[in-house]
């Protein structure tokens, strides 16, 4: 079964936050909640990088492990998604995940956190698939659709890439490989000595 | 500036992390690179998104009965292409416009959320009036015919003149023609817009040295550049989706991105080599690295010779920037000038980008004609991967700047000599004499109007004015006022006028700002409620569809056009050849744009296009079969008959006219004598230059008499196009570019210091122009206001620019809670050395003033971005004035997600010497800790 | 030979990727170009750098091991209570003679406002821990809320008891007497213990209770609000989790003692006084 996976290409990501808001609006995530964020290190200096995180999705997924009520599950293609129904608002998934994916809306009970919310991979959630309870608590359902993530499909230079995994390390490789420019393909300034 | 803090982010601890190495990864890259022969293939280098998440159950519909509505992005230039999906009505979401041949599925966060143009709580829900200082809903008659009573009232009263129109760079090329057509008919040039404080110093200056003034190339184009020069363009944030393709010139051709600026910009951080030089410093920069091209024999020779005039003029002027002068005026280092030139010499075809770092000063007419001399004597015209790469502003900028909705031209460049205003009217089918009578008199149909820079001295009068009358009313259609420099003495004019009209989705920070019972607000529909074309910024026709109905009580333009005209009582005359809004514009525009070949793109043309989006290829931007076969996509003018390809590359000599090719535009006739050097020259291309297939096998003038009496621009029936495409010949001539242009204050650029300089000694070397007594209209200062003193009291500089998260204005971007979310503050970039020096910590709050009475109360922003010299504030704010908010004065419900103060209140007073541009690229300051 | 071979490839790779990085210091240095894998590892610094700290404590220990504490400890404390009353029993005294008076009114109710709490406590605590086996969802939701008002109460009742009964419960030599004949409780004689108002195992609980109350009170404001970097919440939930059980271990103790290992012992907490042969007996060193 292809597994699902994202990858944000840093020597072409420019900061522009076009993803950050095509999940947004494309899924109506209440003003707070950040699925995706673009972060930059050494601004305004020579090495400046930026990268497009969200969840990664991953293969053993620590969200999972210390979910107390297991409201965190991992599909067949990897996606991982939660069932707000399940989930009390703990925030333990945020505390184990390396990502800070987990993002929770203000809540009921003396401003307690609601029910987490991340990212879904556009796959929508437990709830039946496009029915307006699905759109309303977890957004788009693209992957029911055939369709690729808002972010990667929206991103302004391409730098951000969603899909099976294999073919998307195979994508990123070659262009790694292809950048003649030679400074970002990894160990070519070793052994070519380039610029 | 995207994201702030993280809210309880992990902690920036650099404990040393075990980075694990992917042996999969290792092994198989090293494996590739010892059979590096792979073949290259262009697709490869494309987003290999998952071709599907392929499921096994069947691929279902999330809104069925739904149909894709084909739309352009309503922020930028770029255009990129929207799908919008529409329901029953209703636009229910984004999808993803994947074929458009330039952007391929992207968008910026501004493009990613159009779809809230639509949907925005703070949209105008009805026309407004305000009464008593309140805002009073009143219906759509009654608010058409008091303003349109008022301003017959005023024409009448006071004269046609007593009424300045700014028009919009963000509607249709249908709606940006007839606007420029209702100043006409309401007799008075009076009427501006955006473009004079964006790119009017690029029309001007680029026009003058080859012809027309538009970007040469495509975005696209760049794919094949071997070398990128940005200077004063910051597109990683003004132009976010173009990065796509400049990036991969940079990746695949191994391409140098060079980028010029003041500021370590977003793009900067994907630049091979940056260079820092000091605000107002490009003319001298460029004629540095012109000066090394030129004295190192690096240049173009037989470029120069056959295609190029007046360049041992333009040679003598350039010895006196020698890079050592230039380290001492830019700041740049010398050896650092022959650097960049050597690499730009050894790169070729190189392509030259710039944007308002380069256009918004006192000079700026000079920076874009240095642009250009430069990509001349490197021979890096009319090729691909080559050119004058400019990026235009808003996404009809170049459409609304073609319609000439500006108050110095009619439509299409043609002036506003007698000769233009007759072509105009047959083209109007009126009567010469009647719109003739239409005016205070002929001196003021022929004069140029007041400008968006200083429309607003009309009112008050602080400079004096060359008009008949002060100005009564204004009238703000789909403009922004925020973003004209020294705000707080256009907030005066709001004040003083009789009648203050704002047409707009929103009501902009005008509606704020005035502070009278003057005010109306006409709520129009945004471009995704009405169809119509529009002009990217690499002259590509794309034809936006109708994706919803108007929403609220809005109303679309071409609507508010006619109740307007209908009361003004001349409906029959104006809309004469028109029934069928927008087709029929299109085509009355078309049949009288003929300098600039906007006749071959029909309506039909144009959409046949638009459909079919995925049969053009992005490498060269020509459709593979297909319906459009042949054909460059948009149809990038001149496109000079029905048949005609367009033009995708300005004055390629390699390809056929028919087939797209042109020469250099005969516009400044054959012969010259220098009056710098007594020379004579003849500005024709030389013997041998010319086009496959032309009948004449050199340079030739412009087409006229194959009708008798009229030229190649002035001849309605077209015969001239078609007889000069049938020889194989440019109609509009094939001439040499200049170097040298007399007819500007200075005829080769040269390096003026701004009329606000830190640097006294510079201002002695190099100061400023006379002062211009009238000056569209107004008496402008030059040497009055550049005094050497201001440094004492203001010693920083002022700059200005763009975020990503904001376009404009700024009204209708912040008004979209996400956008709105990523950045709610105004701030202005200091550096650590000066914020330290002011006791300035990061997040504080402090006073910018200007020399000019300006202040604005605005956080700090500590950064390395800007050197120790500079200030940055981005200009898209608005609703907050001299630290005081402005919060109250909207109408219900329509007050903004973020506020601030607006920069233009502290940007500098100085203006261009040919366009009257202002100069907010570089000004004085002083801040104090507030 | 193939075992050589397995050990050629690793080390030809591990080899390779100590040339690749020996540079990087001086490509990561200087502001020229640097591999991709040297920024994907400084960006991976920004995140995981602290992750390596306690992320990957924290998953390991919250995904299996707090829960089977917790298991245990419910399991194992309350059968080792049963096997002491089994076979040992509870301890009776006479209630003859002048009773001695131990708590007050405001005391009591104090006392049992923080019973009431406490016991809130620990049931929507235990919900928490054990969510997924009773369906998560509202109902452990509603428990969470009411986790967080009894605690509010709690934090205020402890603050009371702390100074109401600082005094009494100070340690004294005595006390190390008491551990080593764990108050007497392994024998079914009567013998005089040494203890002053209360006996070591009761200032213990007190200490716990109260001190440890405001820890779980303080890391448990921290989990709610959010309130701190990631590492530092980490910490707390570890803290949280552990204490908790502590707590949890030294309340079935007290719950044992206060009502099944001195026969009508829950008397004192009601009507204020102790049987005097209870005090002679269990709280010898008491000067009334």
């Amino acid at each position: 079964m292809a597994r699902m996976k994202f990858l944000c290409d840093v020597e072409r990501c420019i900061d522009c936050n076009g993803c950050v808001v095509s999940c947004k609006e494309g899924n109506q995530v209440p003003v707070g909640v950040n699925r995706r964020r673009v972060i930059t290190i050494n601004e305004g200096e020579p090495g400046e990088k930026s990268i497009s995180v969200a969840c990664m999705h991953c293969s053993d997924a620590p969200c999972i492990a210390v979910c107390p009520v297991d409201a965190i599950y991992q599909r067949d293609d990897g996606i991982v998604l939660v069932n707000k129904e399940t989930c009390i608002g703990c925030g333990y998934c945020f505390m184990a995940c390396p990502f800070g994916a987990p993002q929770f809306p203000s809540g009921q009970v003396f401003g307690a956190r609601g029910a987490m919310d991340k990212c879904t991979f556009c796959a929508g959630g437990p709830e039946e698939t496009f029915s307006d309870k699905e759109r309303k608590m977890y957004g788009q359902n693209r992957i029911a659709e055939g369709k690729v993530p808002l972010c990667a499909a929206m991103c302004a230079t391409k730098a951000l890439m969603a899909g099976d995994a294999d073919k998307v390390a195979n994508a990123y490789r070659e262009r790694v490989v292809k950048r003649g420019s030679g400074a970002n393909a990894w160990g070519w300034d070793q052994a070519y000595k380039k610029k | 500036m995207a994201q702030r803090k993280i809210h309880n982010c992990s902690s920036v601890g650099m404990k040393s992390s075990r980075v694990t190495l992917n042996p999969k990864i290792v092994r198989r890259s090293f494996l590739k690179l010892s059979a590096a022969t792979a073949a290259l293939t262009g697709a490869a280098m494309t987003t290999r998104m998952t071709a599907k998440a392929a499921t096994p159950a069947a691929v279902q519909k999330a809104y069925p009965d739904s149909k894709i509505v084909k739309t352009i992005c309503t922020h930028c230039s770029v255009a990129c292409g929207i799908n919008a999906e529409v329901q029953n009505g209703v636009w229910v979401r984004q999808e993803i416009a994947q074929d458009h041949p330039l952007s391929r599925g992207g968008h910026c966060c501004k493009g990613a959320g159009a779809i809230d143009m639509v949907t925005s709580e703070k949209r105008l829900k009805s026309p407004l009036k305000k009464v008593n200082g309140k805002w009073q809903k009143i219906s759509w008659d009654q608010a058409l015919d008091e303003v349109s009573k008022k301003l017959m009232d005023i024409r009448k009263k006071d004269g046609p003149d007593a009424v300045h129109w700014n028009g919009s760079a963000k509607v249709s090329n249908e709606m940006a023609y007839l606007q420029r057509k209702l100043a006409a008919f309401f007799g008075t040039n009076n009427i501006d817009h955006q473009a004079r404080i964006c790119h009017s110093t690029t029309v001007a200056g680029v026009a003058n040295t080859w012809g027309y003034g538009a970007m040469t190339n495509s975005v696209n184009d760049i794919r094949h550049s071997k070398l990128i020069f940005m200077i004063g363009s910051n597109a990683a944030e003004a132009h976010p989706v173009a990065m796509q393709h400049l990036l991969h010139a940079k990746e695949v051709n191994n391409a140098p991105l060079i980028v010029v600026d003041p500021r370590f910009t977003k793009t900067a951080a994907k630049a091979t080599d940056f260079v820092r030089i000091r605000c107002g410093t490009d003319t001298a920069f460029v004629m540095g690295l012109i000066h090394e091209i030129i004295e190192n024999d690096w240049y173009d020779k037989e470029f120069v010779r056959t295609r190029v005039a007046g360049f041992p003029e333009m040679r003598a002027v350039a010895k006196n920037y020698p890079p050592k002068t230039v380290e001492e005026i830019s700041g740049v280092p010398a050896a650092e000038v022959t650097r960049i030139a050597k690499l730009m010499a050894t790169h070729r075809p190189g392509t030259v980008v710039w944007c308002m770092g380069g256009t918004q000063h006192s000079i700026g007419s000079s920076n874009t004609r240095a642009y250009c001399i430069l990509q001349l004597v490197l021979g890096n015209m009319g090729v691909s991967g080559g050119g004058a790469n400019i990026f235009r502003g808003h996404d009809n900028v170049q459409g609304a700047t073609d319609m000439c909705v500006l108050s110095h031209s009619l439509p299409a460049y043609y002036g506003l000599k007698d000769g233009s205003w007759k072509h105009w009217c047959r083209v109007w089918d009126v009567d010469y004499e009647w719109i003739k009578s239409q005016f205070h008199s002929k001196e003021y149909m022929n004069q140029k109007g007041f400008t968006l820079s200083r429309w607003y001295e009309g009112a008050i009068q602080e400079d004096k004015i060359s008009q008949y009358t002060p100005l009564k009313a204004v009238v703000f259609w789909g403009c922004a006022s925020n973003s004209q420099s020294q705000y707080h003495k256009l907030k005066k004019a709001l004040d003083m006028l009789d009648l203050v009209v704002i047409i707009d989705p929103f009501p902009t920070m005008t509606a704020a700002a005035a502070e009278k019972d003057n005010v109306y607000l006409l709520p129009c529909s945004s471009q995704y409620e009405t169809s119509g074309s529009l002009t990217s910024t690499s002259r590509q026709f794309q034809w936006r569809y109708k994706v919803v109905d108007p929403v609220h009580d809005s109303r679309d333009d071409y609507w508010i056009m006619n109740e307007m005209v209908k009361r003004f009582g001349f409906a029959d005359k104006f809309y004469k050849n028109i029934k069928k809004t927008p087709e029929d514009v299109t085509r009355e525009l078309g049949r009288g744009s003929l300098t600039i070949g906007y006749n071959g793109q029909t309506p039909e043309r144009i959409k046949k296009h638009t459909d079919n989006w995925h049969t053009f290829d992005i490498e060269t931007m020509q459709a593979k079969g297909g319906p459009c076969n042949g054909e460059y996509y948009g149809l990038p003018w001149p496109c000079w008959t029905e048949e005609h390809p367009g033009t995708p590359i300005l004055y390629d000599v390699s390809k056929p006219v028919a087939k797209g090719g042109l020469p250099f535009r005969a516009r400044f006739g054959t012969e010259k004598k220098y009056d710098m050097s007594g020379r004579t020259e003849n500005q024709l291309a030389a013997k041998g230059v010319a086009n496959p297939g032309s009948k004449v096998k050199g340079g030739y003038p412009e087409f006229k008499d194959i009708v008798p009496g009229t030229n190649w621009k002035t001849d309605l029936s077209q015969k001239t196009l078609k007889e000069a495409i049938k020889r194989g010949m440019a109609p509009f001539g094939n001439a040499r570019a200049r170097c040298v242009v007399w007819n500007f204050p200075d005829q080769v650029p040269v390096h003026r210091e701004a009329l606000h300089s830190p640097r006294p000694d510079m201002i002695a070397k190099y100061p400023t122009y006379e002062d211009k007594p009238n000056h569209y209209r107004v008496f402008t200062k030059y040497k009055s206001e550049q005094k050497p003193d201001w440094v004492k009291e203001f010693p920083l500089i002022l700059t200005t620019g763009r975020m990503v998260e904001y376009m404009g204005g700024g009204a209708e971007t912040r008004s979209n809670k996400y956008l709105a979310e990523l950045q709610p503050d105004m701030y202005a970039e200091i550096n650590i050395i000066t914020a330290n020096n002011y006791g300035i910590k990061n997040g504080d709050e402090l006073w910018i003033e200007s020399p000019n009475n300006g202040k604005i109360k605005v956080k700090a922003k500590v950064t390395e971005r800007v050197d120790e010299h500079t200030i940055f504030l981005p200009f898209h704010f608005g609703g907050e004035f001299m630290g005081k908010s402005l919060a109250a004065n909207y109408p219900e419900g329509t007050v903004p997600y973020a506020l601030g103060e607006a920069a233009n209140v502290v940007t500098n007073y100085g203006y261009d010497i040919v366009t009257q541009m202002q100069e907010t690229k570089t000004g004085l300051c002083k801040i104090s800790k507030a | 030979m193939k075992r050589l071979y397995s050990f050629l490839l690793p080390a030809a790779m591990v080899l390779f990727a100590v040339i690749a990085f020996a540079g990087d210091p001086q490509i990561l240095l200087s502001p020229g170009p640097e591999p991709s894998t040297a920024t994907f590892g400084s960006i991976n610094k920004v995140f995981t750098g602290d992750w390596q700290q306690y992320g990957q404590l924290f998953t390991d220990w919250q995904g299996g091991l707090f829960s089977r504490v917790f298991l245990l400890i419910l399991t194992i404390v309350p059968a080792l209570f049963l096997l002491h009353f089994i076979l040992i029993g509870a301890k009776k005294f006479s209630h003859e003679g002048s009773p001695v008076f131990f708590f007050g009114l405001f005391t009591r109710f104090i006392h049992w406002l923080a019973a009431l709490s406490f016991s809130l406590l620990v049931i929507t605590g235990l919900m928490v821990i054990f969510g997924k086996f009773i369906g998560g969802g509202p109902l452990v939701m509603t428990g969470r809320s009411i986790h967080l008002l009894s605690a509010l109460v709690f934090a205020v009742t402890a603050v009371f008891m702390f100074f109401i009964w600082l005094k009494d419960m100070l340690p004294m030599p005595h006390d190390i007497l008491w551990m080593f004949i764990m108050g007497g409780y392994l024998s079914k004689k009567k013998k005089p213990v040494p203890a002053g108002k209360f006996n070591a195992g009761q200032k213990m609980w007190f200490w716990l209770a109260t001190v440890g109350g405001g820890v779980m009170a303080w890391s448990g404001y921290q989990l709610y609000a959010f309130d701190g970097m990631t590492d530092q919440l980490r910490l707390m939930a570890i803290l949280h989790n552990f204490l908790g059980a502590a707590l949890i271990a030294f309340f079935i103790t007290h719950l044992y003692m206060s009502l099944f290992a001195i026969k009508g012992s829950l008397g004192s907490m009601i009507t204020g006084y102790k049987p005097q042969e209870e005090v002679e007996i269990l709280h010898s060193r008491y000067k009334m």
